[in-house]
Order: C-alpha cells, then sequence, then structure tokens
C-alpha cells in the first residue's frame, strides 16, 4: 500500500466516505487485530476490541497527524483499549485452544502433526502473555510482534523512553518466571506419564495420537 | 554505562536490565564484550541468558494472527448503526430544541408587546391584567371541573370496577409492547438481509463490469 492512497484513504474518510475507511481496515484489520488477541487472549474479547478501535478511529480521524504513522495512531487507539478492558476485567481465564491459529489460520494443508505442534507453541505463547500485567503486555507485544523502536513504541503508549525501558525489563522478568515455571511443570508431567502406563495430560495424548496416526500413514 | 556497571567485574553479576538491553541488541560494543566476558566465566548468568534467549526467540518467530473472514463488513455494520443512532438522537434533540425555542419566543414575543402597549397606554394595563385575571380563572375552573368530575367519577363506581379498568389497560399496554419487540426486530432483521443483498449485487456488478472489460 503506497503512503499516497493511504492519505487519500484518509482524507476521504474524514469526510464521510466510509468505502474509503473500510480499505483502512482492510489495511490494518491483521496487525491491529493480533494487537487486541495478544493482549486480552481470546477470540471473542479480541474482535470486540478490534472492531471498537476501528470505531474510536473513525471517530477520532479529526485528530490524526500525518507526522505519527497511522499504523501506529491505529495501534495506539488499539493498546489504550485493551490496557483499559484489563483493568475492568475482574477475572481472567484464557481458553487454551481459544486460537486463530487453530480455527482459521491453519487450514492451509499442512499436516496435523504440524498443525497440533503449531497451536501448542501459540497456545504456550499465549499464556506466557496473559501472565503479565496489563502495562507490561503492550510493550512485549509491540516489541516482539511489529519489530518497532523504542521510540515508536514510547510514543505509542505516550510514555518516556526510559519508563519503557523499564516496563520492558519488567515484563521479561515475568516473562522469564513464567516461562522457568512452565518449563518445570513440563518436566514433571512427563516424568510422571512415563511412569504412568497410560498418559496423564491430555493434550499430551492427542499430541502423541496425532503423531502416531502420521507415522502409521508415512 | 548505567545498568552495566556492574557487570564488568566479574564478581558481580550480570543485572536483569543489561539483559533487557542485550535481547534488543542495545548494549554499546564495549558492554557487549563485557557482557560476553562474564558470561563465559559464569555459569548461573549463562543459564540465565540462556533461559532469556529462549523465550525471546519463542516470541519472535509467532507470526500476526488475524480476523476472522468478513471483519471489513462487520466493522462497516457497526459504523453504520453507529451512525443511524447519531442521526436518531441529533433529530430528537432539534426537534424538542426547535419546539422549546418557538414556544420560547412566541411567549417572549407576547409578554414584550403586552408590556409596551401597557405602557404607553394605562387602558392597556388594564385590559391586559383584566385578560390574565380571566386565563386564570379560566384554568382554575377547568382544574375545579376536572376534579369534581373524576371525584364523582370515583364515588360514582364501585372499587372493583376501578380495578378492571386500571388491569385492562395495563394489559393491553404490555400487549402492545410484547407486539412491538418482534416487529421491531424483524424490521432489523429485514434491514440486515437488504444491505448484504445489495452488496452482493453490487459485488456481482463489478465482476462482471471487471469481466466485461477483459
Amino acid at each position: 500500500m503506497a503512503e499516497n492512497d493511504e492519505l487519500t484513504w484518509i482524507a476521504a474518510a474524514r469526510r464521510g466516505d466510509r468505502n474509503a475507511f473500510g480499505r483502512l481496515v482492510q489495511a490494518y484489520q491483521v496487525p491491529v487485530y493480533n494487537l487486541t488477541y495478544r493482549m486480552l487472549g481470546n477470540t471473542g474479547e479480541a474482535e470486540d476490541a478490534a472492531q471498537e478501535t476501528f470505531l474510536k478511529a473513525y471517530a477520532r480521524l479529526n485528530t490524526y497527524q500525518p507526522d505519527m504513522k497511522f499504523s501506529n495512531w491505529i495501534l495506539a487507539i488499539a493498546s489504550h483499549h485493551c490496557v483499559d478492558r484489563l483493568r475492568r476485567r475482574r477475572f481472567t481465564w484464557v481458553p487454551v485452544d481459544d486460537n486463530p491459529a487453530l480455527e482459521w489460520l491453519s487450514d492451509d494443508g499442512e499436516q496435523p502433526d504440524a498443525a497440533v505442534l503449531r497451536s501448542e507453541r501459540a497456545a504456550e505463547i499465549q499464556r506466557l502473555v496473559s501472565k503479565l500485567d496489563p502495562d507490561y503486555r503492550a510493550p512485549i507485544v509491540l516489541r516482539y510482534w511489529y519489530d518497532l523502536s523504542y521510540k515508536e513504541i514510547a510514543d505509542i503508549l505516550n510514555i518516556s523512553e526510559s519508563a519503557l525501558k523499564s516496563r520492558l525489563h519488567r515484563a521479561r522478568l515475568q516473562l522469564a518466571e513464567a516461562y522457568d515455571g512452565q518449563h518445570t511443570e513440563e518436566r514433571r508431567k512427563s516424568t510422571a506419564s512415563s511412569q504412568a502406563e497410560e498418559p496423564v495430560s491430555p493434550r499430551t495424548g492427542l499430541r502423541a495420537a496425532v503423531l502416531r496416526a502420521g507415522a502409521a500413514q508415512g | 554505562m548505567n545498568e552495566f556497571q556492574a557487570t564488568k567485574d566479574h564478581a558481580h553479576h550480570v543485572s536483569s536490565e543489561a539483559m533487557s538491553l542485550a535481547l534488543d541488541s542495545l548494549l554499546d560494543a564495549a558492554e557487549l564484550q563485557a557482557f560476553h566476558s562474564h558470561l563465559a566465566h559464569c555459569q548461573s548468568c549463562r543459564q540465565r541468558w540462556q533461559s532469556w534467549q529462549s523465550f525471546s526467540d519463542v516470541l519472535q518467530v509467532e507470526p500476526l494472527v488475524g480476523p476472522r473472514p468478513g471483519f471489513v463488513l462487520r466493522v462497516n455494520d457497526q459504523l453504520r448503526r453507529r451512525q443511524q443512532r447519531r442521526e436518531r438522537w441529533a433529530g430528537g434533540l432539534v426537534l424538542v430544541g426547535g419546539t422549546v425555542s418557538i414556544w420560547a419566543l412566541l411567549m417572549a414575543g407576547l409578554v414584550l408587546t403586552v408590556l409596551t402597549w401597557s405602557a404607553l397606554n394605562p387602558a392597556v394595563r388594564v385590559a391586559a391584567l383584566q385578560y390574565v385575571g380571566f386565563v386564570g380563572q379560566f384554568i382554575a375552573l377547568i382544574v375545579n371541573y376536572l376534579g369534581s368530575l373524576s371525584r364523582g367519577a370515583v364515588a360514582g363506581m364501585p372499587v372493583q370496577a376501578l380495578l378492571l379498568v386500571f388491569s385492562c389497560v395495563l394489559l393491553l399496554g404490555f400487549i402492545v409492547w410484547v407486539k412491538l419487540i418482534p416487529a421491531s426486530q424483524s424490521a432489523e432483521r429485514t434491514f440486515v438481509r437488504d444491505s448484504a443483498l445489495a452488496r452482493k449485487a453490487e459485488h456481482s456488478a463489478a465482476n462482471g463490469r471487471q469481466a466485461a472489460q477483459r
């Protein structure tokens, strides 16, 4: 997408052209949805939040200044909206298989065992991110999935670069703790299941069944 | 050198701040050299660094996920609904505001005219006061009449009949309300279906035009 096209669409959307705004939605639906999904952890809430982000963006289009990238501007709206939602939330519940990678991205003809492995990894990542405090999720997601510079992330989150450094550091401390905890738990489970006759974890069982099926086909 | 100062000395462990900066490649050459030379000698820091690198690598390779197909249409529908709601509110406000303003202007004009006339001619003032008195008396009469009417009706009708009338009115209101809900839902469904059909027709027309051009 050329930058001129984007500016043309923004100008037309400001005049009330919903088709032009539709093109902007088309162009930015994946980055915005990915951010809301990574921050909120389930597809239903992520869809709501992504829609709300675009509706807010449409209402505030007149405040958009072209000195900021449009992508960063809309990600700023999305991240603030998600942080608000997370703060309002009383209970955090992230279903493991409520995962877009499983629902509509794995329909690309890949082998079942590869799809299971991929979805397990995606679920593991989502569990890691979901353990972070609300204020630390956005820096991590923007840093890893969008590869933005510190300055860009600080602008999006409306904080100083030193505050961002501190948030990333604290977020990584939490991630390291969660990651180590997760792996210790996995090791404990695999030891227990190897000692027992039947597999203990249904996820392990499913994976093993798929692998067995793959081996039988091969 | 800030957070990394301690790492130059092998006796001190690498700080987690330094590890975070190292993951983002934000240590300068000297800091990076000191960082790695410390790791070469310190097993506990090396293990910590490997763990940080592992989760960082896991996050790094995870692709972006997108919404279910049809997201643009869903956003567009939401936008349309919100605009319609806003327009309805704005229309209602204009109607109420306009009515109140017109009445206020009429009353202000009337009062000003009467005041001007009564200032110019004492006879008009007397007549105006008389009219105000008549209007007041008229309103008082109506209120009194309605009051006596309702008192008479209540006195003339037994309590059971009054309760029956009241229940019938409530029931009727409830039936009308229940009938209105599915009617409004069906209107909404029809509107959504028509919009979808219109979009589909527009899409096929565009495809037809493209095919014709080819």
